[in-house]
């Protein structure tokens, strides 16, 4: 599969949704084009390559925009897969296009204690962040894995510490650390 | 010419003359072409506006910041500035060109203290590279659009993909924001933190190092 990719210093895992502000209205149809079906891929930034992107992004799809009292169109994406990143090219309008493949994240896990508190502090996040909030219009403080991966877009550690929680094996380190620094622990 | 007014400019066969304007009707002109950009998005009326304001600016950022390439960048933001807030000048405000060097000034601050702030921040980098720093300005937006971290980035980019994204949702909290979420003093989430990054470096350290694809 091959997709348009924006590198962008956000992190985002499957479910987490973000919301983009589009500079100039007339590129609307150009993000209309990467949008189109397929979607487009987000990628952190990163040093030291060709095209200063990462190996891995969040594919998005948009769920929904707006016009800003700015004038400016917002977009807001949604993750729906992690994708590793091959060939990357140029095209003539200098946007970034590469060959993706989509990789499997976290498998569903069983609630516990621990994620039932990540649950209820997060609840509390979307309570006193409305405009956060808004951008989830069903959220599912229920689930685990939607709760450790929104802990995880959040929380303040650097992206290259985040990187590590894009393997599916991985749940239970985000449950540690993510305990670790929102639930006290004697 | 700044790269960003060359795209600017790009497409815009706007049969604007360049006309030599008098000092006496200069001012009208240019309130005409900001009634016209905040009313009809005009972009024949931006191109005006920026012909006449951008050689201006970026002599005078010139002389602040001695740097060709931040020159550019107070020219480059100042007019994206001009162009979305067109709407708020009002002839009664004062001349065009006072509301217009306004705007370019507080660019100017803000780089200023970025620039200063990056220094600041340097000693703390291994541990909290840009986040940290970016998100002392965070504070000021209490929505979260984070509107000035993503400029460092978009220096990197391909000049259209810059046009395309200029801003995102700013989802990662602050320190401080965590701390207040979670009624906790700053230097007890600061030291959660090191703390679950230590874990997570020895739980790292003990997998074996060769499954993972640095």
């Amino acid at each position: 599969m091959n997709l348009a990719i924006f590198p962008l210093p956000v992190y985002l895992l499957p479910g987490g949704i973000t919301r983009l502000r589009i500079f100039e209205q007339r590129y609307l149809k150009m993000v209309k084009e990467a949008a189109s079906g397929d979607g487009f891929v987000i990628s952190l930034h990163r040093e030291g390559n060709e095209f200063n992107i990462s190996d891995w992004g969040s594919w998005v799809h948009i769920i929904d925009f707006q016009h800003g009292d700015d004038g400016l169109l917002y977009i807001d994406v949604q993750c729906q897969d992690l994708v590793r990143i091959g060939t990357v090219e140029r095209d003539q309008d200098k946007l970034l296009h590469g060959d993706v493949q989509v990789c499997e994240h976290w498998p569903v896990q069983q609630a516990n204690d621990d994620t039932q508190l990540l649950g209820e502090e997060l609840n509390k996040f979307f309570d006193a962040n409305p405009t956060y909030a808004s951008l989830y219009p069903d959220p599912d403080f229920g689930s685990p894995v939607w709760v450790c991966g929104r802990w995880l877009e959040l929380i303040p550690i650097n992206y290259e510490k985040k990187r590590c929680f894009i393997h599916p094996d991985s749940f239970s380190k985000a449950i540690n650390f993510l305990s670790t620094v929102i639930i006290e622990k004697t | 010419m700044t790269q960003a007014g060359t795209i600017l400019l790009q497409n815009q066969k706007s049969g604007l003359h360049n006309k030599v304007m008098t000092n006496d009707n200069n001012h009208q002109q240019l309130a005409a072409w900001l009634a016209d950009v905040a009313n009809n998005r005009d972009k024949a009326a931006f191109t005006g506006l920026f012909r006449f304001f951008a050689p201006k600016i970026q002599r005078i950022a010139h002389q602040q910041f001695s740097n060709e390439s931040q020159a550019s960048e107070v020219v480059q933001e100042t007019m994206s500035n001009v162009w979305r807030k067109a709407h708020l000048y009002s002839p009664e405000k004062g001349a065009p060109t006072t509301w217009v060097y306004t705007i370019m000034r507080n660019v100017s601050f803000d780089m200023l203290r970025k620039m200063k702030s990056r220094k600041e921040d340097n000693f703390s980098e291994d541990i909290w590279p840009l986040v940290e720093a970016d998100n002392v300005e965070t504070e000021v937006y209490p929505d979260h659009l984070q509107q000035n971290q993503i400029l460092a980035y978009l220096d990197k980019l391909p000049e259209n993909q810059k046009q395309v994204v200029k801003g995102f949702y700013f989802l990662e909290m602050s320190q401080e924001q965590l701390a207040r979420h979670l009624n906790l003093p700053l230097g007890t989430v600061k030291s959660r933190l090191r703390l679950a990054l230590g874990k997570l470096k020895q739980q790292l350290t003990e997998q074996d190092m060769g499954e993972r694809d640095d």
